[in-house]
């Protein structure tokens, strides 16, 4: 951990799935649901939202190009001050992983496996994801560049076979909804693209920084662009108001693909985007939460504490659990606040400011 | 130790195939229809009726209706709620109820006329059933329907899904519970579903008369009416189906019967539905009321020519036949609107088109729009074409007589 080098491509590809891996669950419902069939906009919005990130978090990683994110912050802002904001962003590593793994359990739960216990879920998946993280990660990064493609793969059917029932009429009226809705929404949704702020943690794993914005770049579009072949399939087979009506969307979408009596109750590719995309998500918080705890509090080796750490991610997301509308409600009035309007976009767009202002640049040690 | 535990790790894989909680397909009841009802008792005002497939009456080849092994069974339960009236069930019958192929939803007339929409709930909540099943109002109560013993097929239920499954047939119109909501929840606020009735079978083998006093089967025929509070106010018939089917661009597998030119009263000729296509522009008039100009290009082949007479090797006979699949087309179209603006539910989708084609003065007439729909004009504008005219020219006689 730490010790191995990344590609340009392997990151790239990391970060599609992060990008991907929760935004079916609750996203297209909220998005559709506030912003009827003008939903693509607000992901279009979103993508340029989530771009930004990815320029800030590009330009602080190229100023201090061996640091993770929580490394550098207190170079930039001094010690007292920074190690606080290390130590949240380190909670908020650790609440937001929490919670993917919280919501995936959930949702196995509300599909298809409704008498697991939750536990049982959780616990496999923080066990695998021990695993993988604990073996290094390239590791992750490798198996990832297998699983994308499945995932990928099976988006797209679950995208484009339920075409019998798609009445593409349904995508009228355009730019029905207002700026002002379009653009609170966009910020809902940019919560969930903006989580590309993460690349801060995994920057210095990487062999060279060249051409990292532009890849990024490209990852933020091409998962938009995937929401919005995913939001114009549901909007055309459900119509606007019955998306945000429904539970699990893309789910239920999965559910009407009956394509010449042959291919039939496809649920199953829905699962299987799931549980890879949660799968390398969590890896992904897990070393995040461990590089960020062992920079915060000054340790140079952080592989030990992935043990403590996947026992308390196991804890966060059994004791998330709460009632889905209350979920919701966080979703929608608090998630945009926690992320893209503070740690996401915000802050480190106030840590670029001050490092540009003060003239910060890597000590060599 | 370790190849010892390697060794366990490997055996144990032997012993833990499949799943916890698994239900052998025996055990499970496969459930192919659901028919909702009301109830008199107050307390349990849901009858639910379900129709229970036997799997092995639908291999070929087995089972084949030997040692008068069923096809099918039903069974009925009372509640509150359709759940509840699922675990009515349950206590009569020793097999795990299983919702998965679910593909009917058959209501009640009398459900209908109440109100529809307290029963859409679980159809979109259960885990099993799924929202693409498709959607009937039975003409009485909706247990006959599924109880139906057919001459024709193996169960009703099965009979109504293959019939659903085979598309848009003449009026017969499938709807999925999808759609049905959609138009219920859209701009329009009013929905339809075809119509079922039990009705005895019109033909049987001697055998078969001998035995049963009078064999029943389904018949598929109406759409029934949903206004904005999810009520069936009103029927359809064959003609306003028909117009329905055209200004929605629905139709598919059609016929159109027109009067032969030569001889209304006694000749008519039939021409089958090639393709057709529909276009609704909609404007906004002076005093804010929308009008709808419906665009038809509908392709025909000449089906039958019943009539004594020779014609169809004219050019003029043909052009003739054009212009009166139009006059039939429009009246059906008119005969549509009309009984829509009558029982005032916009099944037409003409609500989702002012929508469409002009968002702003939508505003203004969306909270009205049941006062404004019975006003609204249409003016129908086809062109028909015969392409061919099937395989032969002429009715082959020879005492045919010669046009002048």
């Amino acid at each position: 951990m730490g010790d191995g080098k990344i590609s340009q491509r392997q990151l790239a590809y990391l970060f599609f799935t992060i990008l991907i891996g929760t935004i079916f669950f609750y996203n297209p419902q909220i998005v559709v649901g506030t912003t009827g069939q003008d939903g693509w906009i607000a992901y279009l919005i979103a993508s340029f939202w989530g771009i930004l990130v990815a320029l800030v978090m590009v330009a602080l990683g190229q100023r201090f190009p061996d640091q993770t994110l929580t490394g550098y912050i207190p170079n930039i802002l001094g010690k007292p001050l920074g190690k606080i904001l290390s130590l949240l962003y380190t909670i908020w590593f650790l609440f937001i992983g929490g919670g993917v793994l919280a919501q995936f359990a959930n949702f196995m739960n509300t599909t298809i496996m409704a008498s697991t216990p939750k536990m049982v879920f959780i616990i496999t998946f923080v066990a695998i994801a021990f695993y993988a993280v604990h073996s290094g990660l390239e590791v992750v990064v490798r198996v990832n560049e297998l699983l994308l493609w499945v995932i990928v793969i099976a988006t797209i059917m679950v995208v484009i076979l339920p075409w019998e029932l798609m009445d593409l009429r349904r995508m009228l009226p355009v730019g029905e909804t207002s700026i002002g809705r379009l653009l609170a929404t966009s910020l809902i949704a940019g919560s969930w693209r903006g989580e590309v702020m993460m690349v801060g943690m995994f920057l210095p794993a990487l062999i060279t920084l060249k051409n990292t914005a532009r890849n990024l770049i490209e990852t933020v579009f091409l998962v938009g662009v995937m929401l919005i072949a995913v939001e114009i399939s549901l909007v055309t087979v459900f119509g606007a108001h019955l998306v945000g009506d429904i539970e699990v969307p893309v789910f239920n979408l999965a559910r009407m693909i009956s394509t010449a009596r042959v291919l039939d109750r496809l649920e199953a590719l829905v699962l299987i985007i799931w549980v890879f995309a949660t799968f390398i998500k969590i890896c992904a918080f897990l070393y995040c939460t461990a590089r960020a705890t062992a920079d915060t509090m000054g340790f140079q080796e952080s592989r030990f504490l992935l043990l403590p750490i996947s026992l308390l991610f196991t804890a966060i997301a059994y004791n998330q659990t709460v009632d889905p509308a209350k979920f919701v409600d966080f979703l929608l009035f608090t998630w945009p606040g926690y992320g893209l309007l503070s740690f996401e976009l915000v802050i480190p767009l106030f840590l670029l400011i001050v490092a540009l202002w003060r003239g910060k640049r890597e000590k060599k040690v | 130790m370790k190849r010892l535990l390697a060794f366990f790790l490997i055996i144990s894989c032997i012993f833990t195939t499949g799943c916890w909680d698994q239900i052998e397909i025996t055990d499970l009841a496969l459930v192919i229809g659901t028919a909702i009802d009301k109830g008199d008792d107050p307390d349990n005002k849901v009858v639910l009726t379900i129709q229970v497939a036997n799997p092995r009456m639908f291999i070929p080849g087995e089972g084949g209706g030997g040692d008068g092994e069923k096809a099918f069974w039903t069974a009925t339960g009372t509640g509150k709620t359709i759940s509840e009236a699922t675990f009515g069930i349950s206590h009569r019958v020793p097999r795990s109820l299983f919702f998965g192929h679910n593909r009917l939803m058959i209501v009640g007339e009398e459900v209908a006329r109440d109100g529809i929409i307290p029963y859409l709930d679980r159809y979109f909540r259960s885990r099993e059933t799924r929202p693409n099943l498709y959607i009937l109002v039975a003409r009485g109560r909706g247990q006959e329907i599924l109880e139906t013993n057919m001459a024709t097929f193996r169960s009703s239920g099965m009979a109504l899904i293959n019939m659903f499954d085979l598309g848009n047939n003449h009026t017969v119109v499938p709807v999925r519970l999808v759609q049905f909501v959609y138009d219920l929840t859209s701009a329009c606020q009013a929905a339809v579903a075809p119509m079922v009735q039990v009705v005895v079978q019109s033909s049987v083998s001697i055998e078969e008369a001998k035995h049963a006093s009078r064999l029943q089967t389904l018949s598929v025929k109406g759409l029934a009416v949903f206004n904005s509070e999810g009520r069936m106010v009103g029927e359809m018939n064959n003609a306003e189906t028909m117009g329905l089917l055209w200004i929605r661009d629905w139709a598919e597998r059609n016929q159109l019967t027109v009067p032969c030119p030569l001889d209304e009263s006694e000749a008519s000729v039939d021409l089958d539905l090639v393709g057709s296509t529909t276009k609704t522009r909609v404007e906004i008039g002076e005093d804010g009321i929308p009008r709808f100009d419906i665009e038809l290009k509908v392709v025909f082949d000449v089906a039958e020519h019943f009539g004594e007479h020779m014609g169809m090797d004219q050019s003029w006979y043909i052009n003739s036949l054009e212009k009166r699949a139009n006059t039939v087309i429009a009246r059906q179209i008119q005969a549509a609107v009309s009984k829509a603006k009558a029982l005032n539910a916009d099944v037409l989708g003409f609500a989702e088109e002012v929508h469409r084609q002009h968002p702003r003065e939508w505003e203004g007439l969306r909270n009205n729009w049941s006062d404004i729909f019975p006003l609204v004009e249409v003016t129908v504008s086809s062109i028909s074409e015969i392409s061919t005219r099937g395989m032969s020219a002429e009715n082959p006689d020879n005492s045919l007589k010669v046009l002048k």
